[in-house]
């Protein structure tokens, strides 16, 4: 699961901005997850428990998945990813490689491939709580 | 494309080809048409930085688009003591580009290791000169071989061929590696 490699990453970064921080330990870090990404949650909060070193204590990582809206630079449509309308091939593309979208989605008002993911991609640290 | 699928294994670890291991979005988008903005270009390739376990490498070699992009600033950007081996072709309008791509690195103080003239069908030495005044290593020229559009998708076949001779060439004489 490439969820294992995402928590690295999370917890990696985090550390670099306790440490410039002063930070002698990790309280709470506020994770947000784009909808696109298709995390699976539980594998991640797992990776994050496992891979934590002893400066994040007893941290919470609270995360939040964030809607993928997407928006049509053509017509200006606006409507929402749906996994459930994805084969399993075309969505796993889009969980890996998000801008995949592209190649199987287009917008359902003219049918154009040119559209923009206006939020719900990605993967950010939101907020990070600790003690100094 | 179900060949060189990469596997998933806390990360996404590449296929080996001959043995180089590879990955490609292509391997995510298939057969289908990608159309991407420069932006996405750059996000596509963050991610598969960001999930790819290269493990151990001698040489990490991102085949890059033509001039300068945003996924030539984002790779100047994101890759620690990044290296430019630039290719350009004999013609003088192409190299008006690969010039500016230069003066850029050099501006920017990009390692730029050498510059390799590819598809050469005449003898001329307008790249070579022109490499030369730029103070940049001038690698070789690589002449055109019709042979290499009927070998693609066969690697042996591809090696055989003169495309692949001379390179092979170039790259021990520049890199001090064996054939």
């Amino acid at each position: 699961m490439h969820e294992w490699a995402l928590a690295e990453a999370i917890i990696s970064s985090t550390t670099q901005i306790a440490q410039k921080e002063g930070l002698k330990e990790v309280r709470e870090v506020k994770i947000k997850v784009g909808e696109l990404q298709q995390v699976e949650l539980d594998i991640l909060e797992f990776a994050l428990s496992e891979l934590k070193t002893a400066k994040f204590g007893t941290a919470q990582f609270i995360i939040e998945v964030v809607k993928a809206e997407l928006k049509c630079r053509v017509c200006g449509h606006k409507w929402f990813f749906s996994k459930n309308k994805l084969d399993a091939d075309s969505s796993e593309a889009i969980h890996f490689v998000p801008e995949t979208i592209h190649a199987y989605i287009k917008c359902p008002k003219c049918g154009s491939p040119d559209f923009e993911v206006i939020e719900g991609r990605g993967i950010w640290i939101e907020s990070i709580k600790g003690v100094k | 494309m179900k060949e060189i699928k990469p596997k998933e294994e806390k990360g996404i670890v590449p296929t080996k080809v001959h043995g180089l291991k590879y990955m490609s979005i292509v391997a995510y988008s298939g057969e289908k048409t990608l159309p991407l903005r420069g932006a996405d270009v750059s996000n596509a390739l963050i991610e598969l930085f960001s999930v790819t376990i290269w493990d151990y490498l001698n040489f990490l070699i991102i085949d890059m688009p033509p001039g300068i992009s945003d996924v030539t600033l984002d790779m100047i950007r994101f890759v620690k003591n990044i290296e430019f081996l630039v290719v350009s072709t004999p013609s003088p309008l192409a190299f008006e580009t690969v010039e500016k791509l230069l003066t850029l690195l050099m501006e920017l103080k990009v390692s730029v290791i050498g510059v390799v003239e590819n598809m050469k069908m005449k003898q001329s030495p307008f790249i070579r000169q022109k490499v030369a005044e730029a103070g940049i290593p001038f690698f070789g020229e690589i002449p055109f071989d019709p042979k290499v559009e009927d070998a693609l998708g066969n690697v042996d076949l591809l090696l055989r061929t003169d495309f692949a001779k001379k390179l092979a060439e170039i790259v021990s004489k520049c890199f001090s590696l064996p054939i």
